[in-house]
Parts: structure tokens; sequence; C-alpha cells
């Protein structure tokens, strides 16, 4: 085997040309730059998206919180006599508890704040790049 | 001084400058292998390009159990065989039928040594590159990475994603088919 590493030394493979180091880090620097174009485009959307949706996500709780009758039975949560009546009452509270209007609120909100994330850690890589470009 | 693996992880958490020094220790070794797959300059400095993207895009896949250059050549492999099936619609499948041939290895005798008049002309390299130009692309890689990256059959098992018992017997049949060929041209004048 010794003799056909000898074989194979004389036949290296070409070096690569002066500039292929240059040509790498060009190609990577777009690749970030298109990365960080698409995070802050694509959190964008969600940011609209996340703010079209919080405001009729709210009123649409705000309806069923009135309907289910939700915030009476949180009135009673600080009357003084809530230490008797706390089971029937946390049971109430469960059962009127608007959870799909909730769960939308909690969505919108959720997505707002990843969308802002995203696009203020694209903003620092693209500025970044900007200044290492 | 950080292994290959440590910069690999670091750069996986967005650190630039780890890529960046992975570039630079694997430029050589990835062009290199790139160029025993493509045979041509231009074409294997594109790959290499490409190669670094798709493993700077792929770094969350990069499972740090695993040996970088393992994980860079196989990238490496299929970034070469993409280029290769634009070039060469037409698929390698009579060589790649001789994949299934794998468990038969360890019975294959080991490749008989190349007469000395062979080694000793002073066209090897050229006669060698010629050669070497008629194995399928994956041999070729074998034999780089066998010879040139000093890989074991394991290693080069896990970057080409074959067997081990089909890497060795085709290692010893490419060294067959060179043997066969660089003893003719040499009786050949």
């Amino acid at each position: 085997m010794e003799q056909y590493e000898r074989v194979f030394a004389a036949a290296r493979p070409p070096e690569p040309s002066g500039g292929l180091e240059a040509a790498v880090f060009a190609r990577l620097q777009a690749a970030r730059q298109a990365r960080a174009r698409r995070q802050f485009f694509g959190g964008a959307g969600i940011l609209a998206a996340s703010v079209g949706a919080l405001v009729p996500a709210v009123q649409f709780l705000l309806s069923e919180v009135a309907q289910s009758g939700f915030a009476e039975y949180l009135n009673l949560a600080f009357s003084p006599n809530v230490l008797i009546y706390w089971q029937s009452l946390s049971l109430a509270l469960l059962e009127s508890l608007p959870a799909l209007s909730g769960a939308a609120v909690l969505a919108s909100i959720f997505g707002l704040l990843y969308s802002i994330r995203n696009m203020i850690i694209s903003s620092r890589a693209a500025h970044l790049n900007m200044r290492l470009g | 001084m950080p292994t290959d693996e440590e910069l690999a992880i670091a750069a996986k958490a967005l650190n630039d400058d780890a890529f960046a020094e992975l570039v630079r220790r694997y430029l050589r070794r990835v062009h290199g292998f790139s160029y025993r797959y493509l045979l041509d300059r231009a074409e294997a400095e594109e790959a290499t390009q490409e190669t670094f993207v798709k493993a700077w895009r792929a770094l969350h896949r990069f499972d740090q159990k695993r040996s970088f250059a393992t994980w860079l050549f196989a990238i490496a492999r299929n970034t070469a065989l993409d280029r290769l099936k634009k070039k060469h619609p037409i698929p390698f499948a009579a060589l790649q039928s001789a994949d299934g041939e794998g468990d038969m290895a360890e019975t294959l005798a080991d490749p008989e040594p190349l007469p000395p008049e062979a080694l000793d002309a002073a066209n090897l390299a050229s006669r060698l590159e010629a050669a070497l130009a008629g194995l399928h692309p994956d041999d070729r890689a074998i034999i780089a990475l066998h010879y040139d990256e000093h890989q074991t059959f394991e290693e080069i098992a896990e970057t080409l994603g074959k067997p081990m018992n089909t890497v060795k017997s085709r290692h010893r049949r490419a060294l067959g088919f060179l043997r066969d060929n660089l003893t003719l041209h040499q009786n050949g004048g």
C-alpha cells in the first residue's frame, strides 16, 4: 500500500487559485445577507399579521368575557366569603374562561414579540455584515 | 488550538470567525477532493465555494459527535455529484451497480504491487491523472480520501454513505484498474 501512497503523492490535485478563499468568503457574505433579508421580511410579515390579528382577537376576547360571566365570577373571587365557596368558584371560573379567544390573543402577542425579536436580530446581523463587508 | 468540532460548535452559535477559520483550514482539502470528482479546476473551485455555503447553511444539523471532516466531505461529495449530474445527465448506472458486491471485500486479495517500471516513469503524474479519469467519481473519492486525506475506510464509508465492505471492495477494484491501466500504458509506450 505504501507503494500506492507514493504513486498518489505524485499526482496531487492542483492547488486552488489565490482568489478562491476571497471568493468563498464573498459567497458566504452574500448568503448571510440573503438570510438576514429573508428573516427581516419574514419578521415584518409576521408582525403585520400579528398586529392585524390582535385587534379582532381582543374584541373577541372582550365579547366572550362579557357573555360567559367570567368577569362576574372574577369579582366574586375578591369577596370576603371566598374561602367558603372557593371550590365551586374555581370550577365556575374555569368553565367560563374564554379559552379560544384567550389563546387567539396570546398567539397574536407571541407572534408580535417573536417577529420583533427576529427583526432586531436580522437588522443587527445585516448591520454587522455591512460593517464587515 | 481549538479542534474542528469545537470551531463547528462555535460557528453553530453564529460565531462567523469560527466558520472563517474552518474555511481556511479546509479550503485546499475540499478543493482537492472536489477536483478528484470533477477533474476540472474551475468546476472544482465553484464546487468548493458551494460546499462551504451549503455547510454554513446546514451547520444547525451538524452533530458534534461526528467528525467535522467527514461531515464536510460528505457535503463536498454531494455538491460535486450534483455538478457532475448537471454536466453528464446519464447516471453511472453500470458502475453504481457494483455496490452490491461489497460483501466480498474480505475475500478479495490485496491489490498486486505496481511493476517498478510503471513507478519510475517520468510522466507518472499525467498517466495517473488519465487513469484516474477512467474511474467512477466515487472510486476517485475513495482514493482521494484514503491517500490524500488519510481517512480510514470507516470514515470514508461514513462520508460516502456506503457500507464499509463496499468501500473496501471498491478501493481494491480501483487500485486494480489503475494498476492495469498504468502497466498497459507503460507497455504500450
